[in-house]
Protein backbone atom coordinates (compact mmCIF):
# COMPACT_ATOMS: atom_id res chain seq x y z
CA UNK A 1 0.00 0.00 0.00
CA UNK A 2 2.58 2.94 1.08
CA UNK A 3 5.17 1.52 -2.57
CA UNK A 4 1.61 2.01 -4.49
CA UNK A 5 1.44 5.57 -2.61
CA UNK A 6 4.62 6.03 -3.49
CA UNK A 7 4.81 5.21 -6.85
CA UNK A 8 1.19 7.64 -7.60
CA UNK A 9 2.98 10.25 -6.19
CA UNK A 10 6.18 9.88 -8.08
CA UNK A 11 4.29 10.08 -11.47
CA UNK A 12 1.87 12.95 -9.98
CA UNK A 13 4.98 15.07 -9.42
CA UNK A 14 7.16 14.07 -12.42
CA UNK A 15 4.31 14.61 -14.46
CA UNK A 16 3.24 18.00 -12.82
CA UNK A 17 7.77 18.97 -12.80
CA UNK A 18 7.68 17.96 -16.87
CA UNK A 19 4.05 20.36 -17.31
CA UNK A 20 5.75 22.95 -15.22
CA UNK A 21 9.58 22.70 -17.38
CA UNK A 22 7.25 22.72 -20.75
CA UNK A 23 5.56 25.49 -19.71
CA UNK A 24 8.90 27.34 -18.44
CA UNK A 25 10.56 26.70 -22.52
CA UNK A 26 7.14 27.97 -23.94
CA UNK A 27 7.41 31.12 -21.89
CA UNK A 28 10.69 31.51 -23.47
CA UNK A 29 9.72 30.77 -26.92
CA UNK A 30 6.83 31.96 -27.95
CA UNK A 31 6.52 34.24 -30.25
CA UNK A 32 3.83 37.00 -29.14
CA UNK A 33 2.43 38.27 -25.53
CA UNK A 34 -1.09 36.19 -25.79
CA UNK A 35 0.82 32.79 -26.77
CA UNK A 36 3.29 33.61 -23.96
CA UNK A 37 -0.24 33.76 -21.60
CA UNK A 38 -1.22 30.30 -22.58
CA UNK A 39 2.18 28.72 -22.42
CA UNK A 40 2.09 30.04 -18.88
CA UNK A 41 -1.13 29.01 -18.00
CA UNK A 42 0.06 25.21 -18.57
CA UNK A 43 2.04 25.89 -15.52
CA UNK A 44 -0.13 27.56 -13.43
CA UNK A 45 -2.89 24.55 -13.91
CA UNK A 46 -1.34 21.42 -14.77
CA UNK A 47 1.56 21.83 -13.44
CA UNK A 48 0.31 23.13 -10.17
CA UNK A 49 -2.23 20.63 -9.59
CA UNK A 50 -0.42 17.47 -10.57
CA UNK A 51 2.71 18.56 -8.29
CA UNK A 52 0.02 19.16 -4.87
CA UNK A 53 -1.64 16.39 -5.70
CA UNK A 54 1.20 14.51 -5.73
CA UNK A 55 2.81 15.97 -2.19
CA UNK A 56 -0.72 15.70 -0.88
CA UNK A 57 -0.56 11.77 -1.18
CA UNK A 58 2.50 11.49 0.77
CA UNK A 59 1.39 14.19 3.26
CA UNK A 60 -0.37 10.90 5.40
CA UNK A 61 -3.31 11.74 8.00
CA UNK A 62 -2.05 14.92 9.36
CA UNK A 63 -2.42 18.57 8.97
CA UNK A 64 -0.17 18.40 6.00
CA UNK A 65 -2.87 17.34 2.92
CA UNK A 66 -5.11 20.12 4.24
CA UNK A 67 -2.69 23.26 3.84
CA UNK A 68 -2.25 21.92 0.89
CA UNK A 69 -5.28 21.70 0.32
CA UNK A 70 -5.58 25.43 1.12
CA UNK A 71 -3.09 25.96 -1.13
CA UNK A 72 -4.59 24.47 -4.13
CA UNK A 73 -7.94 25.95 -3.48
CA UNK A 74 -6.28 29.43 -3.57
CA UNK A 75 -3.62 29.26 -6.34
CA UNK A 76 -6.80 28.06 -8.38
CA UNK A 77 -8.94 31.14 -7.49
CA UNK A 78 -6.25 33.70 -7.69
CA UNK A 79 -4.80 32.32 -10.81
CA UNK A 80 -7.44 32.74 -13.39
CA UNK A 81 -8.38 35.86 -12.14
CA UNK A 82 -4.54 37.53 -12.45
CA UNK A 83 -4.10 35.61 -15.87
CA UNK A 84 -7.90 37.49 -16.68
CA UNK A 85 -6.76 41.04 -14.96
CA UNK A 86 -3.49 40.87 -17.21
CA UNK A 87 -5.11 39.52 -20.28
CA UNK A 88 -7.36 42.87 -19.63
CA UNK A 89 -4.98 45.18 -19.20
CA UNK A 90 -2.90 43.97 -22.36
CA UNK A 91 -5.94 43.91 -24.42
CA UNK A 92 -6.96 47.52 -23.34
CA UNK A 93 -3.55 48.74 -23.67
CA UNK A 94 -3.26 48.22 -26.69
CA UNK A 95 -0.60 45.19 -26.34
CA UNK A 96 -2.53 43.88 -29.52
CA UNK A 97 -2.14 46.77 -31.63
CA UNK A 98 1.35 46.69 -30.91
CA UNK A 99 1.43 42.96 -32.50
CA UNK A 100 -0.26 44.50 -35.45
CA UNK A 101 2.11 47.24 -36.01
CA UNK A 102 5.04 44.83 -35.43
CA UNK A 103 4.02 42.17 -37.75
CA UNK A 104 1.71 44.29 -40.22
CA UNK A 105 4.16 46.77 -41.25
CA UNK A 106 6.49 44.17 -43.05
CA UNK A 107 4.97 42.11 -46.47
CA UNK A 108 3.93 38.64 -45.62
CA UNK A 109 6.73 36.13 -46.59
CA UNK A 110 9.38 38.75 -44.25
CA UNK A 111 6.25 38.52 -41.43
CA UNK A 112 6.87 34.14 -41.12
CA UNK A 113 10.36 35.09 -40.29
CA UNK A 114 9.59 37.92 -37.78
CA UNK A 115 7.24 35.37 -36.06
CA UNK A 116 9.30 32.50 -36.36
CA UNK A 117 12.18 34.45 -35.11
CA UNK A 118 9.97 34.91 -31.74
CA UNK A 119 12.10 38.49 -30.97
CA UNK A 120 10.46 41.76 -31.83
CA UNK A 121 12.52 44.44 -33.14
CA UNK A 122 11.27 47.60 -30.58
CA UNK A 123 9.40 47.51 -27.76
CA UNK A 124 5.92 48.01 -29.54
CA UNK A 125 4.06 49.83 -26.71
CA UNK A 126 6.29 52.94 -26.17
CA UNK A 127 5.73 53.23 -30.09
CA UNK A 128 1.98 52.29 -30.68
CA UNK A 129 0.43 56.02 -29.80
CA UNK A 130 2.34 57.93 -32.39
CA UNK A 131 1.51 55.40 -34.70
CA UNK A 132 -2.36 55.72 -34.15
CA UNK A 133 -2.56 59.37 -34.78
CA UNK A 134 -0.05 58.60 -37.68
CA UNK A 135 -2.78 55.88 -38.85
CA UNK A 136 -5.89 58.65 -38.13
CA UNK A 137 -3.97 60.95 -40.08
CA UNK A 138 -3.85 58.43 -43.26
CA UNK A 139 -7.19 57.19 -42.89
CA UNK A 140 -8.68 61.15 -43.21
CA UNK A 141 -6.29 61.45 -46.45
CA UNK A 142 -6.66 58.45 -48.14
CA UNK A 143 -9.89 56.71 -46.61
CA UNK A 144 -10.21 54.33 -49.67
CA UNK A 145 -6.69 52.87 -49.17
CA UNK A 146 -6.59 51.73 -45.64
CA UNK A 147 -9.39 48.68 -46.12
CA UNK A 148 -7.80 47.31 -48.67
CA UNK A 149 -4.57 47.24 -47.09
CA UNK A 150 -6.28 45.81 -43.86
CA UNK A 151 -8.17 43.17 -46.10
CA UNK A 152 -4.89 41.88 -47.21
CA UNK A 153 -3.55 41.70 -43.98
CA UNK A 154 -6.33 39.76 -42.35
CA UNK A 155 -6.26 37.36 -45.13
CA UNK A 156 -2.96 36.31 -45.24
CA UNK A 157 -3.27 36.56 -41.46
CA UNK A 158 -4.20 33.27 -39.28
CA UNK A 159 -1.98 33.10 -36.32
CA UNK A 160 -2.80 35.69 -34.52
CA UNK A 161 -6.84 36.18 -34.04
CA UNK A 162 -7.24 38.54 -31.38
CA UNK A 163 -5.52 41.69 -33.10
CA UNK A 164 -7.98 41.03 -35.81
CA UNK A 165 -10.98 41.15 -33.36
CA UNK A 166 -9.60 44.31 -32.31
CA UNK A 167 -9.19 45.53 -35.39
CA UNK A 168 -12.62 44.60 -36.08
CA UNK A 169 -14.22 46.06 -33.18
CA UNK A 170 -11.83 49.36 -33.65
CA UNK A 171 -13.47 49.72 -37.19
CA UNK A 172 -16.96 49.79 -36.01
CA UNK B 1 11.35 9.73 -2.99
CA UNK B 2 14.16 11.63 -2.30
CA UNK B 3 14.86 12.00 -6.27
CA UNK B 4 11.44 12.42 -7.31
CA UNK B 5 11.15 15.24 -4.65
CA UNK B 6 14.60 16.42 -6.22
CA UNK B 7 13.59 16.60 -9.91
CA UNK B 8 10.60 18.41 -9.24
CA UNK B 9 12.85 20.84 -7.43
CA UNK B 10 14.93 21.09 -10.26
CA UNK B 11 12.15 21.53 -12.47
CA UNK B 12 10.56 24.10 -11.15
CA UNK B 13 14.25 25.91 -10.24
CA UNK B 14 14.65 25.87 -14.28
CA UNK B 15 11.57 27.66 -15.11
CA UNK B 16 11.93 30.03 -12.47
CA UNK B 17 15.07 30.95 -14.13
CA UNK B 18 13.71 31.08 -17.63
CA UNK B 19 10.75 33.02 -15.78
CA UNK B 20 13.12 35.64 -14.86
CA UNK B 21 15.23 35.63 -18.20
CA UNK B 22 11.46 36.43 -20.06
CA UNK B 23 11.24 39.07 -17.39
CA UNK B 24 14.17 40.98 -18.15
CA UNK B 25 14.01 40.55 -21.93
CA UNK B 26 10.02 41.00 -22.37
CA UNK B 27 9.42 43.56 -25.01
CA UNK B 28 5.73 44.95 -22.83
CA UNK B 29 4.99 45.66 -19.55
CA UNK B 30 3.55 42.90 -19.45
CA UNK B 31 5.77 40.40 -20.30
CA UNK B 32 6.97 41.50 -17.48
CA UNK B 33 4.00 40.88 -15.39
CA UNK B 34 3.77 37.40 -16.56
CA UNK B 35 6.59 36.30 -15.80
CA UNK B 36 6.99 37.75 -12.38
CA UNK B 37 3.33 36.36 -12.11
CA UNK B 38 4.87 32.90 -12.85
CA UNK B 39 8.05 33.36 -10.80
CA UNK B 40 5.41 34.05 -8.11
CA UNK B 41 3.63 30.49 -8.43
CA UNK B 42 6.52 28.91 -9.29
CA UNK B 43 7.88 29.85 -5.49
CA UNK B 44 4.91 28.74 -4.07
CA UNK B 45 5.31 25.65 -5.49
CA UNK B 46 9.22 25.41 -4.97
CA UNK B 47 8.75 25.69 -0.90
CA UNK B 48 5.69 22.99 -1.21
CA UNK B 49 8.53 20.43 -2.80
CA UNK B 50 11.18 21.48 -0.54
CA UNK B 51 9.46 20.91 2.94
CA UNK B 52 8.80 17.46 1.63
CA UNK B 53 12.57 17.17 0.57
CA UNK B 54 13.75 18.69 3.61
CA UNK B 55 11.60 16.95 5.88
CA UNK B 56 9.85 20.21 7.40
CA UNK B 57 5.74 20.49 6.39
CA UNK B 58 5.69 23.66 8.49
CA UNK B 59 7.28 25.07 5.16
CA UNK B 60 3.97 25.57 4.02
CA UNK B 61 2.36 27.92 5.77
CA UNK B 62 5.37 29.79 4.18
CA UNK B 63 4.19 29.01 0.40
CA UNK B 64 0.67 30.17 1.30
CA UNK B 65 1.81 33.71 2.60
CA UNK B 66 3.90 33.81 -0.59
CA UNK B 67 0.73 32.80 -2.88
CA UNK B 68 -1.59 35.90 -0.99
CA UNK B 69 1.72 38.48 -1.41
CA UNK B 70 1.96 37.37 -4.97
CA UNK B 71 -1.24 37.90 -5.75
CA UNK B 72 -1.47 41.29 -4.08
CA UNK B 73 1.56 42.37 -5.77
CA UNK B 74 0.33 41.38 -9.62
CA UNK B 75 -2.94 43.06 -8.70
CA UNK B 76 -1.42 46.31 -7.80
CA UNK B 77 0.85 46.60 -10.68
CA UNK B 78 -1.95 45.26 -13.23
CA UNK B 79 -4.19 48.26 -12.11
CA UNK B 80 -1.25 50.38 -12.50
CA UNK B 81 -0.86 49.66 -15.89
CA UNK B 82 -4.15 48.77 -17.25
CA UNK B 83 -5.73 52.44 -17.77
CA UNK B 84 -2.17 53.72 -18.79
CA UNK B 85 -3.58 52.45 -23.00
CA UNK B 86 -6.60 54.51 -22.18
CA UNK B 87 -4.88 57.61 -21.33
CA UNK B 88 -2.38 57.31 -23.95
CA UNK B 89 -5.16 56.80 -26.65
CA UNK B 90 -7.16 59.82 -25.19
CA UNK B 91 -3.87 62.21 -25.02
CA UNK B 92 -3.17 60.98 -28.84
CA UNK B 93 -6.87 61.66 -30.26
CA UNK B 94 -6.46 65.31 -28.32
CA UNK B 95 -3.08 65.47 -29.94
CA UNK B 96 -4.92 64.48 -33.47
CA UNK B 97 -8.06 66.86 -32.48
CA UNK B 98 -5.21 70.24 -32.14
Amino acid sequence: MDLLLDIASAVLLLTGGLLVFVGGVGVMRMPEFFTRMHAASVTDTGGAALILAGLMLQGGLTLVPLKLAAIFLFLFLTSPTASYALANAALLSGVATACRNQTGKQLPEERQDALSASKPQTPPVAKAPAEKAAAKKAATAAAPKKPAKKAARKATRKTAKKPAKKAARKKS
Amino acid sequence: MEWVYFGTCIAILITMVLAVVRGLMGPTIFDRVLAVNMFGTKTVLFIAVMSFLSGRPDFLDLALAYALINFIGVFAVLLFFQSRGVRREAEAEREAGK
